[in-house]
């Protein structure tokens, strides 16, 4: 793409594509060799219908129309289109819409394939529908690919060689995957990269085998962990409910179903509570519901026992998926200014500071990279000190360091007494820091518990369409083998309990929520 | 697919520009008339448009069509003196006729339009349009792209909204509505650029206007339906034209703006 399609400065170097260069051959003849998926299906489907999308790439390389109807035909049954797929490509879930694209270039009969975190912007099951996909072609040897991952264990399986990009744009590591996520586990953390969780569980365990699977992860936690180890109970909860959710629902216009129907809960001071299901299911519209951007057809929603309608907005804190739509002022300061409004609220410089934004202050806030104005985004909900905070898909797109930063951002925001409502389809984030889960699907609660009791609930999570995280499957199965062991459903509380420490759960009294005009709440967890 | 849904889009269109052009100069009543009842009958026969359809674009159709009959009643330049008084406002029967002749007019063009809209596959229109009415396929193909957009700034706009709702923006005074639907405008527009480059650089991706003849999966053949489609409302605005001046009826415009 660089430099035919894409303007940049070609500053040293030499790629060649079948031995010819980059630079000097067409973008047919490129594109007649490797094919690009791209990670947002929104914006790389060209046409309104499936078979013209599959067929697109054939008409520009000028394929006779009477082969173009086999190729796409072969296209299709390669990556799972049946002859049920809906026509009209606006009525394809994400993860359709990913195979169509996929399938469009696999009608170009491509020798190589770049695919650019094909699943990210996908929920669960669009993911596994793409990765199934994926895993197919992978399996006849015949092409080669470059996979763009940062969730790598559900790919683990198919991968022959590991390259780790550096945050200087250099390559810091070539190898396979053994050498990468075991021996060479350090460097990855020292550059913030995410490894599998799987192999970070094998390390966590004194091994050096690269568990390539669950089954193979359940094996070594049966040969390996301690069954010494004490796990003390989380203590009670001591907030008292600061959101109250009664029995509501929403619809929206033009919709012949509730997005939201009769959906009961409480969030409690000093609790993180984990909004989990498919696209669709009514997650996003209850958390809008929550913060009083959408008024409830039915029932009421309270924050701190008022009514939401006479709740000052400052209280109630909203993080969305895509920042940019919320974004006010022209510059960065004065977006995080414009929300710090009353006395209780914190320094804005300081929260720049933190967030690691202080250089980009004068930067206008559409001009920041997506993790910057996530994190920009973070800081104007923090700085008026809320009593509730609503995150809206907080990991997508954060590399290891930045969810890092966010992990402790929450512990340290729960310890401060805050309601904190997650809205997720990363269960691994979920089984590290939720208190509690609540799985939705159809617009109702299907579930609410612990995520432990949640992963143990194979009807609940087929309904609402979500997976346990590795860890917790590898445990779970573990568990089978041998019932002396622990489940256990996140790398943190194995971590902790190997450590000698006790699961990841405040266990001393909490404060109350703040209220304007109180005391500052002072950071007092240890990290982990 | 009904039979004017097999009809040529570029044929089609044509035709359905030819009898708008030919309604343009007609100022009776009676002719745009004729024109939407056969437009109608067309619509509900040979196309199976469904008749709710038909209602609810009526709506619409005719309220725009209800302030043409009003403003011309009252505002035409007319020689006469006004048929009827109420307090300031003077209606004469000219105007009144005349706007009701504007409005007919309207109605038809409108319908014919809407007929052409509701029988058209928007691919194939492109793919026709580049076939047969030498539309670059490097304008074509960008529209199509562009049209996924549409339901896309719909979707958009309500999230912005909400979006700053829950920052709490609300408009204040005057003239706040306007200062944000400013606002709203900026952020849109920086998301619309950002999605008009990325897809852009994946029809890069494959080979979109790299090789250089380009084929078609679908085709734009035109056969002997479409010959019989044009003669036949040829034919029948022919027959309108000759009924309507037969009668009486026609009026053609002359170039003044008075009835």
């Amino acid at each position: 793409m660089i430099p035919h399609s894409l303007e940049a400065h070609w500053e040293s170097g030499r790629v060649t594509v079948e031995g010819r260069d980059t630079r000097t051959s067409g973008l047919s003849e490129l594109a007649r060799t490797v094919g690009v998926l791209f990670q947002d299906p929104e914006t790389q489907l060209v046409m309104l219908e499936t078979d013209d999308e599959i067929a697109f790439g054939l008409e520009n390389l000028g394929v006779p129309r009477e082969e173009m109807h086999g190729r796409v035909a072969a296209a299709r049954a390669a990556t799972g289109l049946g002859p049920d797929t809906p026509r009209l490509l606006e009525r394809l879930s994400g993860g359709t819409k990913q195979r169509v694209a996929l399938a469009s270039l696999l009608a170009m009969a491509p020798r190589g394939l770049v695919l650019d975190e094909p699943t990210a912007n996908l929920d669960p099951r669009g993911a596994s529908e793409v990765l199934a996909a994926f895993a197919a072609l992978c399996a006849d040897r015949e092409r080669s690919f470059l996979l763009v991952e940062h969730r790598l264990d559900l790919v683990l399986g198919l991968v022959d060689r590991v390259a780790v990009l550096g945050d200087d744009g250099r390559l810091a590591l070539d190898a396979d995957p053994e050498t990468a996520f075991m021996r060479e586990a350090e460097t990855l953390e020292r550059l913030g990269v995410w490894s599998p969780e799987l192999a970070r569980l094998a390390l966590l365990l004194g091994s050096n085998e690269l568990p390539r699977d669950v089954a193979g992860a359940a094996r070594l936690l049966v040969e390996r962990w301690p069954r010494d180890t004490a796990i003390a109970s989380p203590g009670p909860r001591m907030g008292s409910v600061v959101v109250a959710a009664r029995d509501v629902a929403y619809r929206y216009r033009q919709s012949d179903r509730d997005a939201v129907s009769g959906v009961s809960l409480d969030v409690r001071a000093g609790e993180i509570v984990a909004l989990v299901g498919a696209n669709g299911a009514g997650k996003s519209t209850l958390g809008l519901l929550l913060a009083g951007a959408l008024a409830p057809a039915r029932g009421a929603v309270a924050v701190g026992g008022r009514p939401l309608r006479g709740v000052d907005p400052a209280r109630v804190a909203y993080v969305f998926q895509y920042p940019e739509r919320g974004f006010l002022a022209a510059t960065v300061r004065e977006e995080i200014a414009l929300a710090a409004r009353g006395t209780a609220s914190r320094d804005p410089d300081e929260l720049l500071e933190r967030s690691g934004l202080a250089r980009l202050a004068e930067a206008n806030p559409h001009s920041l990279s997506h993790g910057e104005k996530r994190r920009l985004s973070v800081a104007s909900a923090l700085v008026s000190r809320p009593d509730v905070l609503i995150l809206d898909e907080p990991t997508f797109g954060q590399d290891l360091r930045h969810t890092r930063e966010l992990v402790a951002l929450l512990d340290e925001e729960r310890s401060a007494g805050r309601a904190i409502l997650l809205i997720t389809h990363d269960l691994s984030l979920v089984a590290d820091v939720a208190d509690r889960t609540i799985a939705m699907a159809d617009g109702r609660a299907r579930f609410d518990g612990a995520p432990a009791a949640l992963f143990a609930r194979p009807d609940v999570l087929a309904r609402c369409s979500l997976a346990p995280p590795p860890v917790a499957e590898a445990f779970a199965l573990a568990h089978e083998r041998d019932p002396a062991m622990p489940q256990l459903v996140g790398l943190r509380s194995a971590r902790l309990v190997l450590a000698g420490g006790s699961l990841p759960r405040p266990r001393a009294a909490l404060p109350p929520p703040t209220t304007p005009g109180s005391r500052p709440a002072p950071p007092t967890r240890a990290r982990a | 697919m009904t039979p004017l849904g097999r009809v040529d889009p570029t044929v089609k269109l044509a035709t359905v520009l030819a009898l708008s052009l030919a309604l343009v100069v007609v100022i009776d009543p009676v002719t745009p008339a004729l024109f939407l009842a056969v437009t109608l009958a067309a619509a509900l026969t040979l196309a199976r448009v469904p008749a709710a359809t038909i209602e609810r674009a009526l709506v619409p159709l005719g309220i725009v069509a209800l302030g043409f009959v009003w403003s011309n009643a009252i505002f035409a330049a007319t020689h006469e003196p006004p048929t009827w008084t109420l307090g300031p406002i003077r209606a004469s029967e000219a105007g009144l006729r005349f706007g009701v002749a504007i409005a007919l007019r309207g109605l038809a063009i409108g319908m014919l339009s809407l007929a052409f809209v509701w029988t058209t596959d928007p691919t194939d229109l492109v793919v026709s349009l580049i076939a047969h009415a030498r539309l670059p396929f490097r304008i074509g193909y960008p529209l199509l792209a562009g049209y996924r957009f549409l339901p896309f700034f719909a979707d958009e706009r309500a999230q912005v909204r909400l979006a700053r709702r829950v920052r709490g923006v609300a408009p204040r005074g005057p003239l706040g509505g306007v200062r944000d639907a400013g606002g709203e405008l900026i952020t849109l527009l920086a998301e619309a650029t950002r999605r008009a480059t990325r897809i852009a650089v994946a029809m890069d991706a494959r080979a979109f206007a790299a090789a250089t003849r380009r084929t078609y999966y679908r085709e734009a053949r035109l056969g002997r339906a479409d010959a019989v489609f044009a003669l036949a409302a040829l034919v029948l605005v022919a027959a309108i034209f000759a009924l309507s001046a037969s009668a009486g009826w026609l009026r053609v415009w002359d170039g003044r703006f008075a009835a």
